[in-house]
């Protein structure tokens, strides 16, 4: 009995750390990586940002 | 004639932020995007885009472009779009509720700013799930760099006093 318990908190442990690492957000939580550009080069594209032009 | 770059000769709350400048004026706002990409969206939620601006101090002219989401698929889908004016020579916060849709998937926010010619830079831009009081603060909002000289400063001011 107490395995089995052992076992079932490990796979929630382990599920909630993967749905965490597949990039679930909470409510409220910024989805934009980069926001201030403080790692940012001055003069050089912000990283994870683009500009593009068409049409 | 458009460029996207980091800078440091203005910032919000800290000592970076993006430029976006322009010299000629496209004949359609989507001809020029600056956007950010593969942000998880999910159906039928309310989100909210936040961000800083200001415009170039020097001539002071409003600049009129559109904030959208798109999906990110070959053939896009718009999930929002809203025309909007930056007018504040200072900065100033603009924030924008995006309604529930029935659409999915990643997205990309972006600034399309072939309306006008465009000089302006932004800072702490935030695209989040819920409504302004639902944002979780980052730490980064408030910076120690330049708040403790600032609180210091006022200490010995008042000590002086």
């Amino acid at each position: 009995m107490k395995r089995a318990i052992l076992i079932m908190m490990n796979v929630l442990i382990i599920g909630s750390i993967f749905a965490y690492s597949a990039g679930a957000f909470m409510k409220g939580e910024n989805r934009i990586g980069n926001s201030t550009f403080e790692d940012d080069r001055v003069g050089d594209l912000p990283k994870q940002w683009a500009i593009e032009s068409g049409g | 004639m458009y460029r996207l770059v980091a800078n440091d000769s203005t910032a919000h709350n800290s000592t970076k932020s993006a430029n976006i400048n322009q010299s000629i004026a496209s004949a359609n706002a989507n001809n020029v995007r600056a956007f950010y990409n593969n942000v998880p969206f999910e159906k039928n939620k309310i989100y909210t885009i936040a961000f800083w601006a200001k415009v170039d101090v020097k001539d002071g002219n409003k600049r009129e472009l559109a904030l959208a989401i798109q999906t990110v698929e070959d053939i896009p889908k718009q999930v929002f779009i809203k025309t909007i004016t930056l007018d504040s020579v200072d900065w100033k916060e603009y924030v924008y509720v995006v309604p529930p849709v029935d659409i999915e998937g990643k997205v990309r926010v972006e600034f399309q700013v072939g309306l006008s010619p465009v000089d302006f830079w932004f800072d702490d831009f935030r695209f989040f799930e819920g409504e302004t009081l639902d944002e979780i603060r980052s730490e980064t909002f408030v910076s120690p760099i330049n708040k403790i000289p600032v609180s210091w400063g006022y200490i010995k001011k008042g000590e002086m006093d």
